[in-house]
C-alpha cells in the first residue's frame, strides 16, 4: 500500500500535516481508489477518514502545483530570515502596514473576482475584463460572459519594491503585470500583482507566470488572502 | 477637441513662497505668503476688493496633514475674503492646474473680471513614510491593496517597459535628475538647492527598481498664487500679462493592469493635442516647458508624449542635452518637482509662476532667452488625469 507521508522531507508541519499528506495522495490517486487519512496530535485526539477517489480527480489535476513541486523547490533560510518572514521579528524604520482604506466590506463585495478569480469576457469584442467592470475597458460594451480568469500569463513589465508598506520584511518584492494566456483586449486581459517564490533574477519581460493563492497581508486584525504571481519553472 | 481658439483670459500677477520643509508655517501661513507675493507682483497695483472670486487647490488634506475637510473657507478665512465665493478643487496632481483652468473658464464665461487662484499643500507635518508611500491614494482598487502598489512602483513599471522596448537606461533617468537639480540651484524657491552627479543618482538607495531616491520627487510644503483677469482688462494691472492660449485636460485608467501599454501616457498626448490646437501652435513653438517630473521616467515619457521628440527617443533627447537650460527646448528651468518639491495642490500654480518670470524676462540666472510661449504639464495618478496649459507673451 503506497504511503504519502512527507514529514521526513519537510519536517513536522503541525495542523497542516494531515492535509499536506492528503494532497500528496490526491496528486497520484486514480479514480476508484480508497484513501485512508489518519492523524493524531499530542496524545490528545485522533481522527480517521476514509475517502473514495471519484472520476473528477482528473479534471482537477494540473490546476495547481503538486506537493512534489514544493518539495523539489525548497529554499533553506536561516532562523533570522524565518523570524522576519513570519513577522516574529519587527524590523525598525520600516513603514507601518497599510491603513484600512480598502475596507473589509470591499473584500466581501469583490470576493468572486479576488478570491474565486472570476473574470468578464466582453460579448462585443472579447476583451477580458478583470476585476468586475460595468462597461468594457476596450469597447465600452455592457454585455459580458462570466469566465474563469486564466491562471497563467506572460510578464509585460515588472519592478522591485524596496520601500513597501505591506510585508516590508520581505523587500525587495518583485511586482509584475502580465498578459494572461488566451486573454483578448488591449486595455483588458492584464493582471498586476506581487510576486512570490522567486528571486529578482528570475523575473524578465516575457517570462511565464502563474497566479497562486497566498496570504496577502493583515488589516484590522484580519488576515487578507489573495493571489500572487510566481514564475512557472521548467 | 477644442472648440475655442485661446481663452480671453490673462495672468496679471503670480507669486509663491519658497517651497520646503516648512515646520514654522501653517497651511494658512503658506496661503497668506503666496497671496501676498502674488499681490506684490502686480505691476500697476491692485485693489484687493476687486477680486470677485477665488479657487483653492488642495489635494490630500486627509493624508497630508490630517485635516479631513478643506473647503473654500480654507482660503476665505486666512485672507479675510468672505463672503466672496471660493471653490476648492481636487484632481490628484493636476489639482493646481485644474483650479487655474476652472477659474479661467469662469472669467472666459464672462461671470467675473478678476479672480484669484491659490494652490497649497502641507505634506511635511507628518513623517514621509506615513504619507503617500503608506497610503492607497495611489492604489485605489482592492485587488491591489495588499499587494504593494505605490507611486514609485507604478511609475517604475513604465520605466522597465520603456527600457525593455527602447533600450533606455537608468543613466538617462539620472541625467534628468542631474539637470533638474542643477536648475534648482538657480531658483530661489526650491526645496533642494544642491547639485548631484549621475554617479550619485545611480548609486543612491533603490525605492522601487528601476527607480532610486534621486529618480523621485520629495514630499514638500508649499503654496503659490496667481491672478487671472479678463484679457481686455489685463493692461489695467500690467503691461506684461501672460495670455492664456490653450488648455487641455484628458483622462486614462488609474488601475495599473487597465493601462493600454506601459511606454506612454495617452492622456498627455491627448491633453497636449487639445491644448496645442486651442493655442494654434505645435510642440516646436514651445520655448520652455514646466513638466511633471514626479519621477524621472515621467519627464522622459513626457518629452515623447508632448511631441518634443519621437516615441522611444526620450533617452537620446536628454543625452543630447535638448531639455537643459542652454538646450533647444529647456524643460523644468525651475528645477521641476525633483528640486523644487511637489506640494501637490501648489505644483500646477507654481509652474505658472515660473512661466510668469521667464516670459517677462525676470528669471535671473536661469532665464530662458527670448521666451515667447511656455507650457505647463501636470500629470495625476498614473497618467490618469493630465492637464496641459499654454501661455504666451502675445494674445492669440
Amino acid at each position: 500500500m503506497p504511503s504519502s507521508i512527507v514529514s521526513p522531507l519537510c519536517g513536522d508541519t503541525g495542523s497542516s500535516s494531515a492535509f499536506l499528506e492528503l494532497a500528496t495522495a490526491l496528486d497520484q490517486a486514480e479514480p476508484g481508489e480508497r484513501i485512508l487519512l489518519a492523524s493524531y496530535g499530542s496524545g490528545a485526539g485522533s481522527d480517521a477518514f476514509s475517502l473514495l477517489v471519484s472520476e473528477d480527480i482528473n479534471a482537477k489535476r494540473g490546476k495547481t502545483a503538486p506537493v512534489q513541486y514544493y518539495l523539489e523547490n525548497k529554499e533553506y533560510i536561516d532562523y533570522y530570515t524565518y523570524q522576519k518572514t513570519i513577522g516574529l521579528l519587527k524590523v525598525k524604520g520600516l513603514p507601518e502596514p497599510m491603513s484600512a482604506i480598502v475596507t473589509q466590506p470591499s473584500g466581501e463585495r469583490e470576493k468572486d473576482y479576488e478570491l474565486k478569480l472570476k473574470a468578464l469576457e466582453c460579448k462585443g469584442c472579447g476583451s477580458l475584463n478583470f476585476p468586475k467592470r460595468h462597461y468594457c475597458i476596450d469597447c465600452r460594451g455592457e454585455e459580458f460572459e462570466e469566465v474563469p480568469l486564466p491562471r497563467r500569463g506572460n510578464i509585460i513589465t515588472f519592478n522591485f519594491q524596496y520601500v513597501v508598506a505591506v510585508s516590508p520584511e520581505q523587500a525587495p518584492i518583485p511586482i509584475c503585470t502580465a498578459k494572461m494566456e488566451g486573454a483578448k483586449g488591449q486595455y483588458g486581459g492584464n493582471v498586476s500583482s506581487m510576486m512570490t517564490d522567486c528571486k529578482p533574477e528570475d523575473v524578465t519581460v516575457g517570462g511565464k507566470v502563474e497566479l497562486i493563492f497566498r496570504r496577502c497581508g493583515q488589516e484590522l486584525g484580519l488576515v487578507r488572502y489573495g493571489y500572487k504571481f510566481r514564475p512557472v519553472k521548467g | 477637441m477644442a472648440k475655442q481658439k485661446g481663452l480671453p483670459v490673462a495672468v496679471v500677477g503670480a507669486g509663491m513662497i519658497k517651497f520646503g520643509e516648512l515646520f514654522d508655517q501653517s497651511y494658512e501661513d503658506m496661503i497668506v505668503g503666496a497671496y501676498r507675493a502674488c499681490l506684490k507682483s502686480v505691476d500697476k497695483g491692485i485693489d484687493e476688493k476687486d477680486i470677485e472670486a477665488a479657487w483653492l487647490g488642495t489635494c490630500i488634506p486627509g493624508t497630508g496633514f490630517r485635516r479631513e475637510i478643506v473647503t473654500g473657507a480654507g482660503l476665505a478665512e486666512p485672507i479675510r475674503f468672505f463672503p466672496r465665493p471660493v471653490s476648492r478643487m481636487e484632481n490628484a496632481c493636476c489639482t493646481g492646474s485644474d483650479a487655474v483652468r476652472n477659474a479661467a473658464f469662469a472669467v472666459a464665461a464672462g461671470v467675473y473680471d478678476l479672480v484669484l487662484v491659490v494652490g497649497a499643500e502641507k505634506m511635511r507635518d507628518i513623517p514621509s513614510r506615513d504619507s503617500l508611500i503608506a497610503q492607497t491614494g495611489v492604489a485605489y482598487h482592492s485587488w491591489w491593496h495588499p499587494r504593494g502598489a505605490s507611486a514609485p512602483q507604478r511609475f517604475g513599471s513604465l520605466a522597465t517597459a520603456h527600457m525593455d522596448k527602447f533600450g533606455t537606461k537608468r543613466d538617462h533617468l539620472a541625467m534628468i535628475a542631474v539637470k533638474n537639480h542643477h536648475n534648482g540651484t538657480l531658483d530661489p524657491y526650491t526645496h533642494f538647492n544642491f547639485e548631484i552627479t549621475v554617479e550619485q543618482a545611480l548609486n543612491a538607495p533603490i525605492i522601487s527598481w528601476p527607480l532610486g531616491l534621486f529618480d523621485s520627487c520629495p514630499t514638500t510644503d508649499g503654496a503659490a498664487a496667481i491672478l487671472l483677469a479678463r484679457q481686455d482688462r489685463a493692461k489695467e494691472y500690467t503691461d506684461q500679462p501672460l495670455y492664456f492660449l490653450g488648455t487641455g485636460l484628458a483622462t486614462d485608467p488609474l488601475f495599473l493592469p487597465w493601462k493600454k501599454n506601459f511606454i506612454e501616457f495617452p492622456a498627455t498626448q491627448e491633453a497636449a493635442k487639445v491644448a496645442y490646437e486651442m493655442a494654434g501652435i505645435g510642440p516646436d513653438d514651445i520655448d520652455l516647458a514646466e513638466l511633471h517630473d514626479c519621477f524621472t521616467i515621467t519627464e522622459l515619457l513626457t518629452y515623447e508624449d508632448m511631441g518634443f521628440c519621437k516615441k522611444g527617443e526620450g533617452g537620446k533627447w536628454i543625452e543630447e542635452g535638448h531639455p537643459t537650460l542652454n538646450g533647444t527646448k529647456p524643460c523644468n528651468p525651475s528645477g521641476g518637482l525633483k528640486a523644487k518639491g511637489h506640494p501637490i495642490g501648489a505644483t500646477g500654480v507654481a509652474q505658472i509662476c515660473e512661466l510668469w518670470w521667464h516670459l517677462r524676462g525676470e528669471a535671473g540666472e536661469r532665464q530662458v532667452k527670448d521666451a515667447q510661449i511656455g507650457c505647463t504639464h501636470n500629470l495625476g495618478g498614473l497618467g490618469t488625469v493630465v492637464l496641459v496649459n499654454i501661455f504666451g507673451k502675445e494674445p492669440r
